[in-house]
Protein backbone atom coordinates (compact mmCIF):
# COMPACT_ATOMS: atom_id res chain seq x y z
CA UNK A 1 0.00 0.00 0.00
CA UNK A 2 1.40 3.62 -0.91
CA UNK A 3 2.48 6.13 1.82
CA UNK A 4 -0.12 8.58 2.88
CA UNK A 5 -0.39 11.00 -0.13
CA UNK A 6 2.17 9.05 -1.83
CA UNK A 7 4.64 10.60 0.72
CA UNK A 8 4.01 14.16 -0.61
CA UNK A 9 3.16 16.75 1.55
CA UNK A 10 0.52 18.28 3.32
CA UNK A 11 0.13 22.17 2.04
CA UNK A 12 -2.42 23.20 3.61
CA UNK A 13 -5.22 25.74 2.22
CA UNK A 14 -4.41 27.78 -1.24
CA UNK A 15 -5.39 28.89 -4.39
CA UNK A 16 -4.85 29.31 -7.75
CA UNK A 17 -2.33 32.29 -8.91
CA UNK A 18 -4.23 34.33 -11.42
CA UNK A 19 -3.52 37.85 -12.82
CA UNK A 20 -6.38 39.77 -10.98
CA UNK A 21 -4.21 39.18 -7.93
CA UNK A 22 -0.46 39.90 -8.99
CA UNK A 23 -0.88 43.86 -7.95
CA UNK A 24 -1.53 43.05 -4.47
CA UNK A 25 0.85 39.76 -4.15
CA UNK A 26 3.51 41.70 -5.17
CA UNK A 27 2.44 45.19 -2.64
CA UNK A 28 1.90 42.88 0.01
CA UNK A 29 4.35 40.74 2.18
CA UNK A 30 3.97 37.26 2.34
CA UNK A 31 3.28 37.06 5.88
CA UNK A 32 -0.01 39.18 5.68
CA UNK A 33 -1.01 36.71 2.29
CA UNK A 34 -3.21 34.81 4.03
CA UNK A 35 -2.78 31.41 2.15
CA UNK A 36 -0.29 28.34 2.65
CA UNK A 37 0.36 27.95 -1.01
CA UNK A 38 -0.02 28.34 -4.88
CA UNK A 39 -1.00 26.18 -7.89
CA UNK A 40 -0.24 28.03 -10.99
CA UNK A 41 -1.75 27.09 -14.73
CA UNK A 42 1.71 25.73 -15.74
CA UNK A 43 1.14 26.61 -20.00
CA UNK A 44 0.46 29.98 -18.55
CA UNK A 45 3.74 30.31 -17.25
CA UNK A 46 5.83 28.40 -20.36
CA UNK A 47 8.08 30.55 -22.07
CA UNK A 48 7.07 33.10 -20.06
CA UNK A 49 9.78 35.93 -18.78
CA UNK A 50 7.40 39.32 -18.25
CA UNK A 51 6.00 40.23 -15.41
CA UNK A 52 3.64 37.36 -14.20
CA UNK A 53 7.32 35.29 -14.77
CA UNK A 54 8.33 38.16 -11.82
CA UNK A 55 5.58 37.31 -9.31
CA UNK A 56 5.92 33.43 -9.56
CA UNK A 57 9.58 34.46 -8.65
CA UNK A 58 8.31 36.01 -5.78
CA UNK A 59 5.42 33.83 -4.66
CA UNK A 60 7.66 30.41 -4.88
CA UNK A 61 10.26 32.35 -2.94
CA UNK A 62 7.76 32.48 -0.03
CA UNK A 63 5.35 29.50 -0.84
CA UNK A 64 5.48 26.08 -2.09
CA UNK A 65 4.45 26.38 -5.66
CA UNK A 66 2.38 23.35 -7.76
CA UNK A 67 2.01 23.57 -11.11
CA UNK A 68 -1.41 21.83 -12.66
CA UNK A 69 -1.08 21.33 -16.38
CA UNK A 70 -4.16 21.65 -18.88
CA UNK A 71 -2.09 19.85 -22.36
CA UNK A 72 -0.67 16.74 -21.33
CA UNK A 73 -3.67 14.81 -22.96
CA UNK A 74 -2.65 11.69 -21.19
CA UNK A 75 -5.63 10.12 -22.83
CA UNK A 76 -4.69 10.81 -26.38
CA UNK A 77 -3.85 8.22 -28.94
CA UNK A 78 -1.45 10.48 -30.66
CA UNK A 79 2.14 10.10 -29.71
CA UNK A 80 3.22 12.30 -26.04
CA UNK A 81 4.27 15.71 -26.97
CA UNK A 82 7.77 15.38 -25.78
CA UNK A 83 8.77 19.09 -26.61
CA UNK A 84 5.72 20.16 -24.20
CA UNK A 85 7.04 17.44 -21.60
CA UNK A 86 10.89 18.96 -21.95
CA UNK A 87 9.29 22.80 -21.74
CA UNK A 88 6.94 21.37 -18.28
CA UNK A 89 10.35 19.68 -17.07
CA UNK A 90 12.33 22.98 -17.16
CA UNK A 91 9.41 24.85 -16.03
CA UNK A 92 9.60 22.38 -12.78
CA UNK A 93 13.45 23.56 -12.79
CA UNK A 94 12.52 27.19 -12.36
CA UNK A 95 9.86 26.94 -9.95
CA UNK A 96 10.84 23.24 -7.67
CA UNK A 97 6.86 22.35 -7.88
CA UNK A 98 5.93 20.12 -4.83
CA UNK A 99 4.16 18.14 -7.52
CA UNK A 100 3.32 18.33 -11.04
CA UNK A 101 -0.51 17.33 -12.04
CA UNK A 102 -2.75 17.25 -14.96
CA UNK A 103 -6.10 15.69 -16.07
CA UNK A 104 -7.37 12.29 -17.33
CA UNK A 105 -8.41 13.40 -20.73
CA UNK A 106 -7.63 13.98 -24.39
CA UNK A 107 -7.20 17.86 -25.27
CA UNK A 108 -6.83 17.35 -29.27
CA UNK A 109 -5.98 15.22 -32.37
CA UNK A 110 -4.04 15.54 -35.64
CA UNK A 111 -1.69 17.86 -33.76
CA UNK A 112 -4.15 20.17 -32.92
CA UNK A 113 -5.27 21.18 -29.24
CA UNK A 114 -8.59 22.25 -28.02
CA UNK A 115 -7.49 23.40 -24.80
CA UNK A 116 -10.69 21.82 -23.44
CA UNK A 117 -10.29 18.55 -21.19
CA UNK A 118 -11.87 15.87 -23.43
CA UNK A 119 -13.96 12.80 -22.40
CA UNK A 120 -12.21 9.10 -21.78
CA UNK A 121 -13.96 6.19 -22.83
CA UNK A 122 -13.36 3.90 -19.72
CA UNK A 123 -12.65 0.71 -20.91
CA UNK A 124 -9.66 -1.91 -20.36
CA UNK A 125 -7.78 -0.86 -23.65
CA UNK A 126 -7.75 3.05 -22.75
CA UNK A 127 -6.81 1.66 -18.79
CA UNK A 128 -3.91 0.32 -19.94
CA UNK A 129 -2.93 3.10 -22.85
CA UNK A 130 -3.04 5.82 -20.06
CA UNK A 131 -1.20 3.86 -17.51
CA UNK A 132 1.65 3.53 -19.75
CA UNK A 133 1.78 6.89 -20.75
CA UNK A 134 1.49 7.62 -17.04
CA UNK A 135 5.12 5.95 -16.48
CA UNK A 136 6.15 7.71 -19.69
CA UNK A 137 5.63 10.96 -18.04
CA UNK A 138 6.64 10.01 -14.76
CA UNK A 139 9.90 8.70 -16.01
CA UNK A 140 10.90 11.77 -17.91
CA UNK A 141 9.89 14.41 -15.42
CA UNK A 142 11.34 12.20 -12.67
CA UNK A 143 8.59 12.20 -10.05
CA UNK A 144 4.70 11.08 -9.53
CA UNK A 145 2.14 12.63 -11.72
CA UNK A 146 -1.08 13.90 -9.98
CA UNK A 147 -4.37 12.82 -12.09
CA UNK A 148 -7.27 14.79 -11.49
CA UNK A 149 -10.47 13.70 -12.29
CA UNK A 150 -12.36 15.84 -15.24
CA UNK A 151 -16.02 17.02 -14.94
CA UNK A 152 -18.16 14.69 -16.82
CA UNK A 153 -20.48 15.38 -19.84
CA UNK A 154 -21.04 12.21 -21.32
CA UNK A 155 -21.01 8.82 -21.06
CA UNK A 156 -19.42 6.33 -23.93
CA UNK A 157 -21.25 2.86 -24.68
CA UNK A 158 -17.90 1.56 -24.44
CA UNK A 159 -17.46 2.09 -20.97
CA UNK A 160 -16.24 -0.93 -19.12
CA UNK A 161 -16.11 0.11 -15.59
CA UNK A 162 -16.78 3.20 -13.34
CA UNK A 163 -14.87 6.41 -13.30
CA UNK A 164 -13.88 5.76 -9.88
CA UNK A 165 -12.63 2.09 -10.17
CA UNK A 166 -10.95 3.60 -13.55
CA UNK A 167 -9.29 6.50 -11.43
CA UNK A 168 -8.86 3.67 -8.70
CA UNK A 169 -6.90 0.73 -11.37
CA UNK A 170 -4.90 3.66 -13.04
CA UNK A 171 -3.55 5.13 -9.76
CA UNK A 172 -2.36 1.54 -8.29
CA UNK A 173 -0.96 0.51 -11.95
CA UNK A 174 0.51 3.52 -12.64
CA UNK A 175 1.68 4.42 -9.19
CA UNK A 176 0.60 7.84 -9.39
CA UNK A 177 -1.40 10.37 -7.28
CA UNK A 178 -5.01 11.64 -7.80
CA UNK A 179 -6.13 14.84 -7.20
CA UNK A 180 -9.60 14.81 -6.08
CA UNK A 181 -11.75 17.41 -7.43
CA UNK A 182 -14.90 16.82 -5.45
CA UNK A 183 -16.93 19.62 -7.63
CA UNK A 184 -16.36 17.65 -10.39
CA UNK A 185 -17.70 14.87 -8.75
CA UNK A 186 -20.46 16.35 -7.84
CA UNK A 187 -21.24 18.09 -11.13
CA UNK A 188 -20.74 14.85 -12.80
CA UNK A 189 -22.57 12.61 -10.10
CA UNK A 190 -25.47 15.43 -11.01
CA UNK A 191 -24.79 14.89 -14.87
CA UNK A 192 -24.65 11.32 -14.82
CA UNK A 193 -27.30 10.29 -11.50
CA UNK A 194 -24.60 8.55 -9.37
CA UNK A 195 -23.57 9.16 -6.22
CA UNK A 196 -21.43 11.20 -5.22
CA UNK A 197 -20.06 10.00 -1.58
CA UNK A 198 -20.03 6.55 -3.29
CA UNK A 199 -17.11 8.06 -5.44
CA UNK A 200 -15.34 9.74 -2.74
CA UNK A 201 -15.72 5.99 -0.87
CA UNK A 202 -14.27 4.03 -3.65
CA UNK A 203 -11.08 6.41 -4.15
CA UNK A 204 -8.06 5.10 -2.71
CA UNK A 205 -7.52 7.45 -0.22
CA UNK A 206 -3.90 7.39 0.52
CA UNK A 207 -3.03 8.06 -3.51
CA UNK A 208 -5.08 11.29 -2.89
CA UNK A 209 -2.40 14.07 -2.84
CA UNK A 210 -4.68 16.94 -3.22
CA UNK A 211 -8.48 18.51 -3.31
CA UNK A 212 -9.56 20.54 -5.97
CA UNK A 213 -12.70 23.16 -4.67
CA UNK A 214 -14.47 25.33 -7.45
CA UNK A 215 -18.23 26.61 -8.13
CA UNK A 216 -19.36 25.29 -11.45
CA UNK A 217 -22.71 26.76 -13.62
CA UNK A 218 -26.37 25.36 -13.72
CA UNK A 219 -27.11 25.15 -17.30
CA UNK A 220 -30.66 23.27 -16.56
CA UNK A 221 -30.02 19.95 -18.43
CA UNK A 222 -26.46 20.07 -17.04
CA UNK A 223 -24.06 21.60 -14.57
CA UNK A 224 -20.56 22.84 -15.96
CA UNK A 225 -17.18 22.97 -14.74
CA UNK A 226 -16.76 26.96 -14.81
CA UNK A 227 -14.95 27.60 -11.66
CA UNK A 228 -16.28 31.54 -11.52
CA UNK A 229 -18.67 30.81 -8.56
CA UNK A 230 -18.50 30.05 -5.04
CA UNK A 231 -18.24 26.50 -3.89
CA UNK A 232 -21.88 24.90 -4.17
CA UNK A 233 -23.25 23.92 -0.71
CA UNK A 234 -23.62 20.67 -1.54
CA UNK A 235 -20.05 19.78 -2.41
CA UNK A 236 -18.84 21.22 1.12
CA UNK A 237 -19.93 17.58 3.06
CA UNK A 238 -17.98 15.92 -0.30
CA UNK A 239 -15.17 17.98 0.96
CA UNK A 240 -15.16 16.89 4.29
CA UNK A 241 -15.66 13.55 3.77
CA UNK A 242 -12.68 13.30 1.10
CA UNK A 243 -10.25 15.12 3.99
CA UNK A 244 -11.69 12.19 6.45
CA UNK A 245 -11.61 9.80 4.31
CA UNK A 246 -7.99 10.83 3.25
CA UNK A 247 -6.49 11.88 7.11
CA UNK A 248 -6.35 15.27 5.26
CA UNK A 249 -4.77 16.62 2.29
CA UNK A 250 -3.72 20.22 0.34
CA UNK A 251 -6.89 21.93 -0.26
CA UNK A 252 -6.76 24.25 -3.43
CA UNK A 253 -9.54 26.81 -4.33
CA UNK A 254 -10.03 27.08 -8.12
CA UNK A 255 -11.62 30.49 -9.09
CA UNK A 256 -11.08 31.18 -12.92
CA UNK A 257 -13.15 33.63 -14.74
CA UNK A 258 -15.10 36.44 -12.92
CA UNK A 259 -12.81 36.23 -10.10
CA UNK A 260 -13.13 38.30 -6.98
CA UNK A 261 -11.08 40.41 -5.39
CA UNK A 262 -8.06 38.25 -2.98
CA UNK A 263 -10.68 39.05 0.20
CA UNK A 264 -12.97 37.17 -1.37
CA UNK A 265 -10.66 34.52 -2.13
CA UNK A 266 -9.52 34.25 1.32
CA UNK A 267 -13.72 34.27 2.69
CA UNK A 268 -14.10 31.16 0.20
CA UNK A 269 -11.02 29.72 1.46
CA UNK A 270 -11.94 29.44 4.67
CA UNK A 271 -15.38 28.08 4.45
CA UNK A 272 -12.71 24.97 3.88
CA UNK A 273 -12.25 24.92 7.48
CA UNK A 274 -15.06 25.57 8.37
CA UNK A 275 -16.18 22.36 6.48
CA UNK A 276 -13.39 20.41 7.89
CA UNK A 277 -14.56 21.30 11.56
CA UNK A 278 -18.14 20.18 10.95
CA UNK A 279 -19.82 17.07 11.47
CA UNK A 280 -19.92 15.27 8.88
CA UNK A 281 -23.74 15.13 6.87
CA UNK A 282 -25.02 12.85 4.45
CA UNK A 283 -24.90 14.35 0.91
CA UNK A 284 -28.54 13.86 -1.04
CA UNK A 285 -27.90 11.53 -3.88
CA UNK A 286 -29.32 13.00 -7.50
CA UNK A 287 -30.98 11.62 -9.65
CA UNK B 1 -13.21 8.01 -32.36
CA UNK B 2 -11.35 10.99 -31.13
CA UNK B 3 -11.57 12.70 -34.55
CA UNK B 4 -15.38 12.39 -34.62
CA UNK B 5 -15.42 13.86 -30.94
CA UNK B 6 -13.53 16.74 -31.73
CA UNK B 7 -15.37 17.80 -34.83
CA UNK B 8 -18.46 17.41 -33.08
CA UNK B 9 -19.69 14.30 -34.31
CA UNK B 10 -19.77 12.16 -37.74
CA UNK B 11 -22.78 12.27 -39.46
CA UNK B 12 -26.68 10.93 -38.21
CA UNK B 13 -26.18 8.05 -35.85
CA UNK B 14 -22.59 8.68 -34.90
CA UNK B 15 -23.77 10.25 -31.47
CA UNK B 16 -26.07 7.53 -30.36
CA UNK B 17 -23.92 4.81 -31.72
CA UNK B 18 -21.24 6.40 -29.58
CA UNK B 19 -22.40 7.78 -26.36
CA UNK B 20 -25.40 7.20 -24.24
CA UNK B 21 -27.85 9.68 -23.85
CA UNK B 22 -30.94 10.13 -21.71
CA UNK B 23 -34.50 12.15 -21.10
CA UNK B 24 -32.35 15.34 -20.21
CA UNK B 25 -29.91 15.19 -22.94
CA UNK B 26 -29.98 13.16 -25.57
CA UNK B 27 -26.47 11.78 -27.46
CA UNK B 28 -26.00 14.33 -29.58
CA UNK B 29 -26.52 17.00 -27.45
CA UNK B 30 -24.55 15.73 -24.90
CA UNK B 31 -21.60 15.47 -27.28
CA UNK B 32 -22.46 18.98 -28.41
CA UNK B 33 -21.31 20.48 -25.07
CA UNK B 34 -17.19 19.51 -25.87
CA UNK B 35 -18.01 21.12 -29.33
CA UNK B 36 -19.33 24.13 -28.42
CA UNK B 37 -17.77 24.48 -25.11
CA UNK B 38 -14.26 25.19 -26.49
CA UNK B 39 -14.42 27.49 -29.49
CA UNK B 40 -15.86 30.39 -27.09
CA UNK B 41 -12.84 29.79 -24.91
CA UNK B 42 -11.01 30.48 -27.78
CA UNK B 43 -12.50 33.37 -29.09
CA UNK B 44 -12.45 34.49 -25.41
CA UNK B 45 -8.62 35.20 -25.80
CA UNK B 46 -8.65 36.11 -28.97
CA UNK B 47 -10.66 39.27 -27.47
CA UNK B 48 -8.32 39.69 -24.53
CA UNK B 49 -5.28 39.85 -26.99
CA UNK B 50 -6.57 42.17 -29.08
CA UNK B 51 -8.74 44.70 -27.71
CA UNK B 52 -8.19 47.93 -29.41
CA UNK B 53 -9.15 45.54 -32.69
CA UNK B 54 -12.29 44.62 -31.35
CA UNK B 55 -12.75 48.84 -30.30
CA UNK B 56 -11.91 49.63 -34.09
CA UNK B 57 -13.61 46.70 -35.72
CA UNK B 58 -16.79 46.43 -33.09
CA UNK B 59 -17.74 43.24 -31.19
CA UNK B 60 -19.98 41.25 -33.73
CA UNK B 61 -17.04 41.80 -36.80
CA UNK B 62 -14.53 41.31 -34.22
CA UNK B 63 -15.42 37.72 -32.94
CA UNK B 64 -16.38 36.97 -37.02
CA UNK B 65 -12.70 37.71 -37.56
CA UNK B 66 -11.90 35.53 -34.76
CA UNK B 67 -13.77 32.86 -35.34
CA UNK B 68 -12.90 32.53 -38.77
CA UNK B 69 -9.40 32.46 -38.01
CA UNK B 70 -9.68 30.31 -35.28
CA UNK B 71 -11.51 27.95 -37.73
CA UNK B 72 -8.45 28.07 -40.19
CA UNK B 73 -5.77 27.95 -37.47
CA UNK B 74 -6.87 25.46 -35.27
CA UNK B 75 -4.69 25.97 -32.40
CA UNK B 76 -1.43 23.41 -31.94
CA UNK B 77 0.17 24.82 -28.87
CA UNK B 78 0.24 24.20 -25.13
CA UNK B 79 -0.57 27.33 -24.52
CA UNK B 80 -2.98 29.86 -25.72
CA UNK B 81 -0.51 32.84 -26.13
CA UNK B 82 0.21 31.18 -29.29
CA UNK B 83 -3.38 31.31 -30.33
CA UNK B 84 -3.16 34.32 -31.47
CA UNK B 85 0.34 34.71 -33.00
CA UNK B 86 -1.18 34.34 -36.87
CA UNK B 87 -4.29 36.56 -36.44
CA UNK B 88 -2.60 39.58 -38.19
CA UNK B 89 -1.49 37.78 -41.12
CA UNK B 90 -4.58 36.54 -41.32
CA UNK B 91 -6.58 39.34 -41.79
CA UNK B 92 -3.53 40.88 -43.81
CA UNK B 93 -4.25 37.79 -46.21
CA UNK B 94 -8.01 38.35 -46.25
CA UNK B 95 -8.55 41.85 -46.60
CA UNK B 96 -9.53 43.29 -50.13
CA UNK B 97 -7.01 43.81 -52.61
CA UNK B 98 -7.71 47.84 -52.19
CA UNK B 99 -5.84 47.30 -48.92
CA UNK B 100 -2.83 47.30 -50.19
CA UNK B 101 -3.00 50.85 -51.37
CA UNK B 102 -1.06 53.35 -49.75
CA UNK B 103 -2.59 54.12 -46.51
CA UNK B 104 -6.22 52.34 -47.15
CA UNK B 105 -8.50 52.21 -44.20
CA UNK B 106 -8.71 48.86 -45.07
CA UNK B 107 -5.52 47.97 -43.96
CA UNK B 108 -6.39 49.20 -40.72
CA UNK B 109 -7.19 46.05 -39.22
CA UNK B 110 -4.46 43.81 -39.85
CA UNK B 111 -1.86 46.39 -38.96
CA UNK B 112 -3.47 47.19 -35.88
CA UNK B 113 -3.68 43.59 -34.90
CA UNK B 114 0.36 43.54 -35.76
CA UNK B 115 0.65 46.32 -33.00
CA UNK B 116 -1.44 44.30 -30.63
CA UNK B 117 0.27 41.03 -30.59
CA UNK B 118 3.88 42.97 -30.69
CA UNK B 119 2.90 44.48 -27.60
CA UNK B 120 2.00 40.96 -26.16
CA UNK B 121 5.36 39.45 -27.52
CA UNK B 122 7.68 42.33 -25.61
CA UNK B 123 5.57 42.20 -22.54
CA UNK B 124 6.67 37.90 -22.23
CA UNK B 125 9.65 38.63 -23.84
CA UNK B 126 13.02 37.89 -22.04
CA UNK B 127 14.81 41.08 -20.85
CA UNK B 128 18.44 41.98 -21.94
CA UNK B 129 21.02 43.76 -19.75
CA UNK B 130 21.68 47.70 -20.98
CA UNK B 131 24.76 47.88 -23.01
CA UNK B 132 27.79 49.52 -22.39
CA UNK B 133 27.49 51.20 -25.61
CA UNK B 134 31.52 52.15 -26.31
CA UNK B 135 32.58 50.48 -29.24
CA UNK B 136 29.76 47.47 -28.45
CA UNK B 137 28.06 45.95 -30.93
CA UNK B 138 24.71 46.39 -30.57
CA UNK B 139 21.19 44.59 -31.59
CA UNK B 140 17.47 44.46 -31.12
CA UNK B 141 16.94 42.88 -27.96
CA UNK B 142 13.84 40.44 -27.68
CA UNK B 143 11.46 42.79 -26.04
CA UNK B 144 11.90 45.20 -28.58
CA UNK B 145 9.83 44.97 -32.11
CA UNK B 146 9.53 47.74 -35.00
CA UNK B 147 6.43 48.10 -36.78
CA UNK B 148 6.32 50.88 -39.66
CA UNK B 149 2.92 51.45 -40.08
CA UNK B 150 0.23 53.49 -42.40
CA UNK B 151 -1.74 54.90 -39.13
CA UNK B 152 -0.92 56.62 -35.96
CA UNK B 153 -2.97 54.11 -33.08
CA UNK B 154 -1.28 55.64 -30.43
CA UNK B 155 -4.39 57.04 -29.44
CA UNK B 156 -6.81 54.84 -29.83
CA UNK B 157 -4.36 52.12 -28.17
CA UNK B 158 -4.47 54.65 -24.58
CA UNK B 159 -8.29 55.28 -24.99
CA UNK B 160 -8.93 51.25 -24.85
CA UNK B 161 -6.55 51.14 -21.80
CA UNK B 162 -8.37 54.14 -19.71
CA UNK B 163 -11.47 53.09 -20.98
CA UNK B 164 -12.54 56.04 -22.36
CA UNK B 165 -14.12 56.52 -25.72
CA UNK B 166 -11.70 57.12 -28.98
CA UNK B 167 -11.89 58.37 -32.71
CA UNK B 168 -10.96 56.19 -35.67
CA UNK B 169 -7.07 56.38 -35.86
CA UNK B 170 -5.64 58.69 -38.00
CA UNK B 171 -3.18 58.06 -41.45
CA UNK B 172 0.00 59.32 -40.85
CA UNK B 173 3.32 57.31 -41.67
CA UNK B 174 4.40 56.14 -37.94
CA UNK B 175 7.49 54.41 -37.38
CA UNK B 176 6.92 52.36 -33.94
CA UNK B 177 8.93 50.58 -31.57
CA UNK B 178 6.87 48.22 -28.93
CA UNK B 179 9.73 48.50 -26.35
CA UNK B 180 9.43 47.09 -22.31
CA UNK B 181 10.96 48.82 -19.67
CA UNK B 182 11.07 46.91 -16.74
CA UNK B 183 7.43 45.84 -16.81
CA UNK B 184 6.24 48.42 -18.86
CA UNK B 185 5.01 48.00 -22.67
CA UNK B 186 5.46 51.84 -24.02
CA UNK B 187 5.08 52.54 -27.53
CA UNK B 188 8.11 54.92 -29.29
CA UNK B 189 7.49 56.64 -32.22
CA UNK B 190 10.80 57.04 -34.06
CA UNK B 191 11.95 59.42 -36.68
CA UNK B 192 13.14 57.22 -40.22
CA UNK B 193 16.99 57.62 -38.95
CA UNK B 194 16.09 56.11 -36.13
CA UNK B 195 14.11 53.45 -37.21
CA UNK B 196 16.64 53.13 -39.80
CA UNK B 197 19.41 52.91 -37.77
CA UNK B 198 17.44 50.13 -35.35
CA UNK B 199 16.60 47.83 -38.46
CA UNK B 200 20.16 47.66 -39.82
CA UNK B 201 21.49 46.00 -36.54
CA UNK B 202 22.77 43.60 -34.97
CA UNK B 203 25.88 45.94 -35.60
CA UNK B 204 28.22 48.44 -34.14
CA UNK B 205 27.38 52.26 -34.50
CA UNK B 206 29.11 54.60 -36.88
CA UNK B 207 31.80 56.33 -34.69
CA UNK B 208 31.97 58.99 -37.14
CA UNK B 209 27.64 59.41 -36.79
CA UNK B 210 27.47 62.40 -34.19
CA UNK B 211 23.07 62.10 -34.23
CA UNK B 212 23.35 58.46 -33.36
CA UNK B 213 26.27 58.99 -30.74
CA UNK B 214 24.17 61.41 -29.35
CA UNK B 215 20.81 59.16 -29.05
CA UNK B 216 22.31 56.25 -28.14
CA UNK B 217 22.22 56.27 -24.46
CA UNK B 218 18.74 57.52 -24.25
CA UNK B 219 17.52 54.65 -26.42
CA UNK B 220 19.45 52.27 -24.25
CA UNK B 221 17.74 53.48 -21.12
CA UNK B 222 14.73 52.61 -22.98
CA UNK B 223 15.74 49.14 -23.50
CA UNK B 224 15.58 49.93 -27.87
CA UNK B 225 19.42 48.46 -27.91
CA UNK B 226 21.33 45.76 -26.11
CA UNK B 227 24.63 44.01 -26.42
CA UNK B 228 25.10 41.66 -29.48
Amino acid sequence: MAAARLGLPHLGDGVGLRDPHFAHLMRTSPDDWGVDWFEIVSENFLGHHGYASTVLERVAAHRPVVMHGVSLSIGSAEALDEGYLDAIAALAERVRPAWISDHLCWTGIGGHNSHDLLPMPLTETTLAHVVGRIRRVQDRLGRPLIVENPSSYLRFRSDQMPEWEYLSRMAEAADCGLLLDVNNVWVSAMNHGFDPEAYIEAIPAERVVQVHLAGPTDCGTHYMDTHDKPVRDEVWPLYALAQQRTGGVSTLLEWDADIPPWEGMLAELAKATAARAAPAEPVPVCG
Amino acid sequence: MQRAIFAGGAGDGFADAMVEGDERLDASARMAIYARGYRPRLLECLRAEYPAFRRLAGETACDRFAADYIAAHPPRHPSLYDLGAGFADHLARHAPAEAREPASPLAMPAQLASLERARAEVSRAPSAALPRLAGERLRIPETVRLLRLDFDFSDLIDAVERGAPSAPPAAAETRVAVTRLGWRVRLLTLAEWQMAFLEGLPGAPDAGDALVAAWLPGAARLGLVAAA
